[in-house]
């Protein structure tokens, strides 16, 4: 494997990985899994442009796991607004619950 | 203050130190966290997305070329597709998210692919490193998607087989649909070649393809405009 390519994904890794939390392990398999398809392309046309698309692959990779990692929390957030929105209801209405 | 006064204005003053409590308590969660997700999508998502869209354009404008040359588009489709990479490529510079859920992004993915396969033909590109291309382009579906709040897919369970439907665009959807048999693996292969080869056919009205190792038959209307 070529090492720049490594270190590229590495990178990659290291750039977008650190607000990835329990995702950043996920990122990293999903990364050694292209450099895994990578090695599979060495010395065959194109290789050079399949190495900047695993690059890309695992940046965008990335990006959805951060997206999807925020959404779950804004549920989360809304959920949890909703129950102080029902505590306030019940300390209008006199606290009787 | 005399003991009935105290009586009744405690728990007045006690209600609205919980109103005022749980107010704050709600700014504060608003203010700190509930609009992470698309916080997210304008920093990272999309900044990643338009430093990537320059090499999927490539694969898109080459395989509107070849779909050009071998007559399978005509000039008109081909301008207008060629209009709607300049569109995307807007959006994504101006941030625009509103737009890109405008823009039918699989048409665009079956030009791509095609120009994967022109590049593969003409022996620019391996197969084994062309995987790796054809998976940035379902990469770059799925950051759209998010970007534009997008469902990509919803699978169903009815009479025993599940029913797949894809969602390409918000504005007039396409919808391609599927007959998967009650054993169907979710992790065969056979599936992705499926959806890589008859998504974007479908979005162009295209016939699909039924044949060869795909384990399951088309039985609806792939194009639902």
């Amino acid at each position: 494997m070529d090492q720049d390519i490594l270190n590229l994904l590495e990178d990659t890794i290291r750039q977008t990985g650190r607000d990835l939390g329990d995702s950043a392990q996920e990122l990293r398999a999903y990364a050694a899994e292209q450099m895994a398809q990578l090695a599979l392309g060495v010395g065959q046309p194109g290789f050079a442009d399949a190495a900047e698309a695993a690059r890309d692959n695992v940046a965008l990779r990335a990006g959805i796991m951060l997206v999807d990692d925020a959404d779950s929390a804004d549920a989360r957030t809304v959920s949890f607004i909703q129950g102080l929105l029902v505590l306030g209801a019940k300390a209008l209405a006199g606290g009787a619950a | 203050m005399n003991t009935t006064t105290n009586c009744l204005v405690r728990p007045v003053f006690l209600r609205v130190l919980t109103l005022v409590s749980v107010a704050a308590v709600v700014l504060t969660v608003l203010g700190c966290s509930g609009c992470a997700g698309p916080k997210v999508r304008d920093d990272i998502l999309l900044p990643t997305a338009r430093s990537v869209y320059p090499r999927v354009r490539l694969d898109i404008e080459r395989g509107i070329a070849a779909a050009q040359e071998s007559t399978t588009i005509t000039a008109a489709q081909a301008d207008a597709l060629v209009a709607d990479v300049d569109r995307l490529q807007a959006a994504l510079d101006e941030g625009n998210r509103a737009e890109l859920a405008l823009i039918s992004w699989a048409p665009l993915e079956g030009m791509a692919v095609l120009g994967v396969q022109d590049r593969i033909a003409a022996g620019e590109l391996s197969e084994a490193n062309a995987s790796l291309f054809y998976q940035r382009i379902v990469n770059f579906r799925e950051a759209l998607d998010r970007l534009a709040n997008r469902v990509a897919a919803n699978i169903d369970t009815r009479n025993g087989a599940r029913s797949v439907t894809l969602q390409t665009t918000t504005g007039s959807f396409r919808v391609l649909s599927g007959y998967i048999p009650p054993d169907w693996d979710d992790d065969d292969p056979a599936w992705s070649r499926y959806y890589y080869h008859n998504r974007p056919r479908a979005a162009l009205g295209l016939p699909l393809i039924t044949s060869g190792d795909f384990p399951f038959r088309p039985v609806d209307v792939p194009v639902n405009n």
